[in-house]
């Protein structure tokens, strides 16, 4: 099983047929394309009218945590989902692996001395990230890689962070932006009876907070799935 | 030929082929990266179809095809990382029961 049978699956009448058919497909695509060229269906002004209400001024953030909210929040259910399944299978696969301890492995203190200086900038930078989303591009997703890239950092290293996803303190950091997102929904719809829909005075701060718990969760979604899936020590 | 014409020609060439690939193959590795491909052809004229001009000629962004790939993106690196741990899995255990229980 190489990679020698890739084309194996449909014999090559089917693939040329296949080809002639998608050919057709793209231009039909093109075609149609090429007629909507010109046509202005653009939401920029309707998102521009509504900013003001949003509690951000960027108008990336406000589509993606006020207009768009439950997009983000199942962007979340869906990172949720792929740690779950690879810390469990990470689970089974370093189970019967034995008891092997980590502390074998020689880390240069050159690398030692780089985590040490780095993570604290790390987590300032995520948290810069963090802030800057609501004014300039930037938000939960990407300062939560920045402070997962802290994680991955200190496991090479030799020290790493908790990432146990059995430990009830992981399991709540990982649902808790999903959870952030649910709870704020269920209360804006006693508030403001719809949901996610942020009376405009608190939506700056409501935005910040659902923001800062998606950013924890993030990165330790991230993580626990990379540390699932690294090699647990005997395999190459 | 205006310049987001070209990228979402482009990426309804990236989408065909990815499609292409995808349903052709039978290596689950080349099978998840055609799939990432056609992902990354429907983000490529997401994006391009986002760049409008304005009444005046200035180039104006929509910012919902941005959040959407955005959203879009994360969704497919989660994807793939899914289907690369779910194949890792297989194979250990094809190759278990090839080798037989030791």
């Amino acid at each position: 099983m190489n990679a020698t049978d890739a084309n194996s699956a449909v014999p090559p009448l089917g693939r040329s047929l296949l080809a002639i058919a998608l050919v057709g497909i793209g231009l039909v695509l093109g075609w149609a394309l090429w007629h909507q060229a010109n046509a202005q269906a653009s939401l920029t002004a309707t998102v521009m009218t509504e900013l003001p209400n949003s509690g951000v001024t960027n108008p990336v953030t406000a589509v993606l945590l006020n207009f768009r909210a439950f997009d983000t929040m199942l962007e979340l259910a869906v990172l949720l989902l792929v740690a779950v399944t690879a810390g469990m299978l990470g689970e089974r696969r370093t189970a019967p692996a034995g008891e092997r301890p980590a502390e074998t492995v020689s880390v240069s203190p050159l690398l030692l001395s780089l985590t040490r200086d780095l993570t604290p900038v790390m987590i300032l930078v995520s948290a810069y990230l963090l802030w800057v989303g609501a004014k300039e591009p930037g938000g939960a997703f990407q300062a939560g890689a920045v402070l997962a890239s802290a994680g991955v950092l200190a496991h090479f290293s030799g020290r790493s962070w908790r990432s146990d996803h059995r430990d009830t303190s992981i399991r709540m950091l990982l649902v808790l932006g999903t959870g952030a997102f649910l709870i704020s929904a269920l209360a804006m719809l006693g508030v403001t009876g719809t949901y996610f829909d942020y009376p405009v005075a608190w939506a700056g701060i409501w935005i910040l907070a659902i923001e800062t718990a998606a950013t924890l969760s993030i990165a330790v979604m991230l993580y626990v799935t990379f540390c699932a899936v690294m090699p647990g020590g005997d395999r190459p | 030929m205006s310049t987001s014409l070209l990228f979402s020609l482009c990426g309804i060439a990236l989408f065909l082929l990815g499609l292409y690939v995808a349903l052709t193959t039978s290596a689950m590795l080349r099978r998840i990266l055609a799939i990432n491909i056609m992902g990354n052809g429907v983000f490529m004229l997401f994006i391009a179809s986002a760049y409008q001009r304005g009444e005046d000629g200035v180039l104006i962004t929509d910012p919902v095809p941005h959040a959407l790939v955005l959203t879009g993106i994360v969704v497919a690196v989660s994807a793939t990382a899914l289907a690369l741990t779910l194949v890792c899995r297989l194979h250990e255990l094809s190759s278990a029961s090839h080798e037989g229980p030791e």
